[in-house]
């Protein structure tokens, strides 16, 4: 077995028996890396040197004795929103195409000093908005299972680095799905976190009100130890609320999932969903029957609303979150000469950002602009709420929600790109969760004819990740469906 | 470029199928005009009339929202429940105390000249 193959748990048990080093692992995922980025552009930047020196360090240190952090010296890739110190961060766009932060993200800095080993930075849409990484700056990333079809998006890069063992784990942000819809489509385990549960600073914002940051990770057990390290407060993001954080692996090792309490939202298994993946959802239902769990359809009423309220809640979001890019402050500055500073704006902002950013900053500002305000952004405020409250209701009666994560499996590139509503369907099963700030948990669950990966969503209240995490790892050690591989 | 699978339209029908009447909104050219300038978003011709259809199919399709009756309802702003989060206002110097970055070096961000710690822009007239 390769090195690079291994999770966490595993790769650090083989550190402290000391039979793989940090520098044996790193080399082996950047041979990975090198053999596999022609097909896959999962990466924007691979920080070869910066990963050799981290292993080497976390070599002398584990030789001194074992580290706190089962992170320690293993090898990860970060989706390139991001900011590390010295390291480019480009959002995937024109804009910050040559940004070079001068600091960290609080994530990065919990990681660093959890003994990460920085491989490199990832490929994602612009900005994150996305489902297939098809707007990024730097070309597509491709699925690992199918190089011809998208990763998903808009962590696409990290999720098909993960599923191709091009890292051991990554970090991704979900703001509509872009964490569990990659996962379902690389078929490997993603965690959607409560809103607040991971400080955003440091990390490009795209929907304030909505962003998130989570584990992509190759099985449960490793999303709780990534959970442990990147979970809390921070001064600096007043957005992450004062509740303990808990040992996320606490919850693993229950035997059963007797007396969990299973609701099935009769809104999420529509008509003209995929047969394969309605079947496999049912299948991966009947096993958690199986496991214990009673199970009983419950409606979200609302649910059919979830992707209108988000596609004005994102774009306003997303307008006024990049004003900032005026190309003074950081950026590149634009070819074409300006007479005026309103001229040099127009000229940075309309040569730097793509067409995808471009479409969201101008429905962002009619939908902000004066006059518009009410019918639009407070309308769909108020949808929010009963979109919320659905939820709120639902987990009166069950103690999670399973849907699919998505209605298919992974969609040939090119195939939605020339149609942004078709494009946006892509989240119709994963932005009520956003736009009610819960988290979810998306997992492998079975594999299509055509040999694609199928994916689950489990999805629980506020804070609920420990009996998220639970009810994966239960299922996990009955099932083999994330240890499935891609032949690549 | 493939054409929309059934299963794609028909997940389009599943979201539209309650929105009998659209209200088809339609956006001058002068609209996106007006909007691009708003937003400081530099547009070519080709561009504005791309964004004329498109900006009016997303808008169109968010027009459902008008279906829900939203009397007496609060609107969501945030999820957290945190309200007035307050800390010290002081200025952080170095690394140890918990600052971010050295100014210079998040001025030197900029691809405009710098001049004594500040970035020198166009005029504004």
């Amino acid at each position: 077995m390769n090195p690079s193959s291994l999770t966490i748990h595993e790769a650090a048990q083989a550190l402290r028996e000391k039979k793989i080093s940090s520098l044996e692992l790193t080399k082996d995922c950047l041979a990975r890396i090198k053999k596999l980025e022609p097909k896959l552009n999962a990466y924007i930047t691979v920080a070869e040197e910066l990963a050799l020196k981290q292993a080497k360090e976390a070599d002398a240190v584990i030789a001194k004795g074992v580290p706190k952090s089962p992170l320690f010296g293993i090898p990860a890739a970060l989706k390139d929103v991001f900011c590390t110190n010295g390291v480019r961060t480009t959002a995937s766009s024109g804009v910050l195409k040559e940004f070079v932060p001068p600091y960290d993200a609080t994530t990065v800095k919990k990681l660093k000093k959890a003994g990460m080993v920085l491989l490199g930075k990832t490929n994602t849409d612009e900005f994150t908005c996305g489902a297939s990484t098809e707007t990024s700056f730097f070309g597509t990333a491709r699925n690992p299972w199918n190089t011809e079809c998208t990763p998903g998006g808009s962590s696409g890069g990290s999720a098909a680095a993960v599923a191709a063992d091009e890292c051991i784990y990554a970090l991704g942000t979900d703001t509509g799905g872009s964490i569990r819809q990659p996962a379902a489509y690389c078929g490997i385990t993603g965690l959607k976190v409560t809103y607040g549960r991971v400080s955003r600073f440091g990390v490009i914002s795209m929907a304030s009100s909505l962003d998130t940051i989570g584990p992509i990770a190759k099985d449960c057990e490793d999303a709780a130890l990534i959970m442990n390290e990147i979970a809390g407060r921070d001064a600096n993001d007043s957005t992450t609320p004062d509740v303990p954080v808990p040992d996320y692996t606490a919850t693993l090792g229950a035997k059963d999932l007797k007396g969990l309490k299973v609701g099935l939202p009769k809104e999420y298994f529509i008509k003209g969903m995929d047969s394969e993946v309605e079947a496999s959802v049912r299948a991966a239902v009947s096993q958690l029957k199986k496991l214990g769990a009673a199970v009983k359809e419950i409606s979200l009423p609302h649910s059919k609303y979830g992707l209108a309220v988000y596609y004005v809640l994102c774009p306003s979001e997303v307008s006024a979150n990049m004003a900032r890019y005026d190309g003074i402050r950081y950026g590149s500055k634009p070819a074409k000469e300006a007479k005026d500073l309103y001229e040099y704006y127009l000229n940075a902002r309309g040569e730097g950002f793509g067409d995808e950013m471009k479409r969201r900053i101008m429905i962002g500002t009619y939908a902000l602009s004066a006059g518009y305000y009410d019918a639009y952004y407070l309308k769909a405020q108020k949808v929010r709420t009963l979109v919320k409250g659905d939820f709120e209701n639902a987990f009166k009666e069950v103690d999670v929600i399973v849907t699919p994560t998505t209605p298919d499996t992974a969609f040939k590139i090119g195939a939605n790109s020339a149609d942004p509503i078709k494009m946006y369907l892509e989240d119709i099963f994963t932005v009520s969760v956003n736009i009610t700030g819960v988290p979810a948990l998306a997992l492998p669950c079975g594999i299509s004819g055509k040999n694609m990966p199928i994916g689950m969503q489990v999805i629980g209240p506020q804070f609920a990740e420990p009996l998220l995490l639970k009810v994966g790892a239960v299922y996990q050690r009955a099932t083999d469906w994330h240890k499935k591989k891609p032949k690549i | 470029m493939p054409l929309a699978s059934g299963y794609m339209l028909s997940r389009y029908f599943y979201l539209c199928s309650s929105n009998a009447k659209l209200s088809h909104v339609k956006l001058t050219k002068e609209q996106v005009q007006h909007v691009a300038k708003l937003a400081r978003l530099g547009l070519s011709e080709a561009e504005i009339a791309k964004f004329q259809t498109q900006l009016s199919g997303i808008l169109d399709y968010v027009e459902q929202l008008n279906e829900v009756n939203t009397d007496n309802v609060a609107p969501t702003a945030q999820v957290t429940g945190l309200t007035n989060v307050m800390r010290e206002d002081k200025v952080l110097h170095s690394d140890k105390q918990g600052s971010l970055a050295d100014p210079a070096a998040l001025v030197a961000c900029s691809p405009l000249p710098i001049e004594k710690n500040q970035i020198k822009v166009k005029n504004v007239f």
